[in-house]
């Protein structure tokens, strides 16, 4: 390596020493020099490289402000004189995540190499790894000292602008990138190797993986729907007239509840689908072919059903992340089930 | 079953008065090969050419590729089924010219389409084609077989096979009067320390119809349900191609040489207990009988008692499913099954790299994306005519001439998805 290489380095509020969730909301900063782990990363740089400035952004506001903090982070960066972005590690904090994938793309996308560092079950490995090399920690700060030692040393190989081996050699999340390469044995003899370690119970590595969608399997039905309390869940996106709470179209990252309390029907014209999937005319024409709550009022009448939940649940089903989905799908579950509820309708398009 | 087969090893080719094998150098008598490869009246000429590795050759427009090979003393013959009674073979002894490959060139005389057609794969002896096409290492006879006009495809393909079959056998038993082999290899399943895994080896060919098909022991596999073979039944052409997709062929050559079982056979009572073959079909015309081809495959792993399978597939697209059934049916029997594939993904690299998989198919060994681009330079000499029609890429329908440099991937090339397999290529995620 020619010089020590010059790194900025992004953290959230929480690591960079302003504050926890209660500071979730302080704008972008900049620091001269190492915070926090950044102190622990110089120390795994060495003589290799140094931390020149660090950033700091709270996660809410950059969740909720993210073409502005982008904007005023990237400044900063700039400004420091850095080669390399390096931001996190995140580790399982999907804001944190969500903001260090972003802000190593925009810096990516200037034509300057940046990288970060997460769990693979956070949502910004799967919203960000096909732009920029994530490295894979452990799911909380217990694993620091590891990733830090990883992401100095695969800045110095990012640095060094060296063509970068397959994922699973160098250590990053792959990037959706398959690439040909050449191997002394034939394919023959690499499955009799492969097929031998799997009978003797050894690890091996499959030379294309496959994602597994796990199943889901039903839960069994309620006990006594008479009694039950049932909400109403759909993934149609249909949101109040005008979308106030901003749901996307497309590759959602929140779900929302909408009170239904009192309510007998859902007005016409009151509703809309947000939904870039699918035809939403009828919807718009008569929001119950998403949510039925006029049918499931009936029922409520009727005493099939013990009572409907105050609110319906909602979310877009629309080229969505599979691990952001599951995400919606846990916290909706949890929400759901402080409030009682014991079975769901799910309406999808 | 015990099978001794005999190397009779070919370092050169030549055309001359009399066909023999000597200090390595092949004779050919070019009018006794003719002659023997005149089947029938469907065919209206024969000529022969040859080439050897490193030639600035370029062999198109390519049928199938055989190994010559024929039984000694036996009431049996190899290519059993064709021209000759189809009597169980992979016992007793086998000759075979080894170096060489016998190639069938032609133009079929109509037209053919959707998914029974022709597609173009092509042979270069030197170059960066090599690792990517069959017989690029072998020392090539080439028949060049022209059809008599009027005559169907049916009539000519199968005219060309046996014609193909009858020459083989002319060049092996003229060539060998007298000769000595320069080794004898002998496979036998024989006993395995117990504690070793018992594996089979699942072959799915590829079966769609009249030019895109396979044979076992001289029938068509049509109707086929999953079958047992010993291996050594293999290496003596109990299963030939009648496939002319050529790039995702698997020639006769390659059944008759197959990596796996070659494989499976040098591990056998060191690694692995190597119990057999199953044989079974791509392409099947709906869902239903592709998982019942998958579970009746398990079936026959299961009894046959083994703990592991390697498998293989021919073709691509459709077959995908009926391979990855298979798999699945496997892996639920609690057969540890890895399956070597190929991969498309585009020329990039960005796309989905297989058209179908399950989740139990944890254990994949790559032959690399297909669908990459490279260049192949100019050569001296075509074999098979003076221009091609590629029916895989952008050239889509266009003719072109075949000796000039050319830009193709794998699809162009003669067995191409296999080769990338046998020659080490593979990918990863990056």
């Amino acid at each position: 390596m020619d010089k020590p290489i010059k790194i900025v380095h992004y953290l959230n509020q929480f690591f960079g020493g302003i504050g926890g969730e209660e500071k979730a909301d302080a704008p972008p900063e900049y620091r001269s020099a190492p915070v926090g782990p950044g102190i622990a990363l110089a120390r795994q740089l060495g003589e290799r490289g140094s931390i020149v400035g660090t950033i700091i952004c709270g996660d809410n506001y950059f969740i909720e402000n993210e073409q502005d903090a982008l904007a005023q982070l990237l400044d900063m960066a700039t400004d420091s004189g850095a080669d390399l972005l390096v931001a996190g590690p995140a580790f399982n904090s999907g804001r944190y995540g969500t903001a260090c994938g972003a802000l190593a793309q925009a810096w990516r996308g200037e034509g300057k190499p940046g990288l970060t560092a997460m769990n693979v079950n956070n949502p910004g490995v799967e919203l960000y790894r096909n732009d920029v090399y994530i490295l894979p920690t452990g799911d909380t700060v217990v694993s620091m000292n590891q990733a830090l030692s990883d992401l100095a040393n695969f800045a110095v190989k990012l640095a060094e602008g060296r063509e970068m081996g397959p994922a699973h050699e160098e250590g990053y999340f792959p990037t959706g990138l398959r690439k040909n390469l050449r191997v002394p044995q034939g394919a023959a003899e690499r499955a009799v190797d492969m097929l031998v370690s799997k009978l003797a119970g050894k690890s091996f590595q499959s030379e294309l993986p496959v994602p597994d969608f796990s199943n889901v399997d039903p839960a069994p039905p309620a006990s006594n729907l008479a009694s039950a309390k049932v909400a109403l869940v759909t993934e149609s996106g249909l949101v109040p007239f005008g979308n106030p709470d901003k749901l996307e179209t497309w590759n959602a990252s929140k779900w929302l509840k909408y009170s239904i309390s009192g309510l007998e029907a859902l007005p016409q014209g009151q509703y809309e689908a947000w939904h870039g999937g699918c035809d939403t005319t009828g919807t718009n024409a008569d929001p119950h072919r998403a949510v039925p709550l006029d049918a499931a009022r009936a029922l409520e009448r009727a005493g099939i059903i013990g009572g409907l939940c105050d609110h319906y649940y909602v979310t877009t089903g629309n080229m969505a992340n599979i691990k952001v989905m599951e995400r919606i799908g846990r916290e909706m579950a949890q929400d759901m089930k402080a409030q009682g509820v014991e079975a769901v309708i799910l309406t999808a398009t | 079953m015990k099978l001794r087969l005999e190397n009779y090893e070919v370092n050169a080719l030549t055309l001359g008065n009399v066909t023999r094998l000597e200090s390595g150098v092949l004779s050919i008598d070019a009018e006794e090969i003719r002659k023997a490869a005149l089947f029938d009246g469907s065919i209206s000429d024969v000529q022969v050419e040859l080439t050897s590795p490193g030639d600035r050759t370029r062999i198109i427009h390519i049928l199938d590729a055989l190994e010559p090979r024929d039984k000694v003393q036996s009431d049996r013959a190899t290519f059993p089924g064709f021209l000759a009674p189809a009597r169980t073979v992979g016992e007793g002894t086998t000759r075979r010219l080894k170096g060489t490959a016998l190639l069938a060139s032609a133009q079929l005389p109509e037209a053919t389409g959707g998914i029974l057609e022709f597609n173009e794969g092509l042979i270069d002896m030197t170059g960066p084609g090599v690792d990517y096409c069959a017989c690029s290492n072998t020392h090539n006879i080439v028949l060049l077989f022209t059809a008599r006009p009027g005559v169907t495809n049916q009539d000519f393909e199968n005219a060309v096979r046996l014609g193909s079959i009858q020459a083989s056998r002319y060049l092996i038993n003229a060539a060998l009067e007298g000769v000595e082999p320069n080794d004898v290899e002998v496979f036998e399943l024989g006993p395995a320390d117990p504690s070793l895994p018992k594996v089979a080896y699942v072959d799915q060919v590829q079966q769609q119809g009249m030019l895109v098909q396979t044979f076992l022991y001289g029938q068509s596999m049509e109707s086929l349900v999953p079958t047992l073979l010993h291996p050594n039944e293999y290496f003596d052409g109990a299963v030939v191609s009648g496939n002319y997709r050529s790039m995702i062929k698997a020639p006769t050559w390659l059944r008759l040489n197959n990596p796996v079982i070659r494989e499976l056979y040098t591990r056998h009572g060191k690694d692995v207990n190597f119990a057999g073959v199953i044989l079974c079909r791509g392409h099947h015309d709906d869902h239903q009988l592709k998982e019942r081809n998958g579970y009746m495959v398990a079936n026959l792993a299961r009894m046959l008692g083994v703990q592991g399978v390697v498998m293989t597939l021919e073709g691509t697209g459709n077959t995908w499913v009926d391979f990855m059934q298979a798999v699945k049916a496997l892996e639920q029997s609690g057969i540890g099954t890895v399956p070597i594939v190929h991969e498309l993904g585009g020329a990039e690299g960005k796309d989905w790299p297989i058209v179908d998989y399950v989740p139990e198919a944890d254990a994949i060994i790559t032959g690399g994306g297909a669908d990459r681009r490279f260049t192949l330079p100019a050569v001296e000499r075509v074999i098979g005519g003076p221009d091609l029609v590629f029916s895989s890429n952008e050239a889509w329908g266009q003719r072109q001439p075949a000796g000039e440099s050319l830009t193709v991937t794998a699809h162009e090339m003669y067995a191409g998805f296999w080769m990338m397999q046998i020659n080490g290529i593979t990918a990863r995620d990056f």
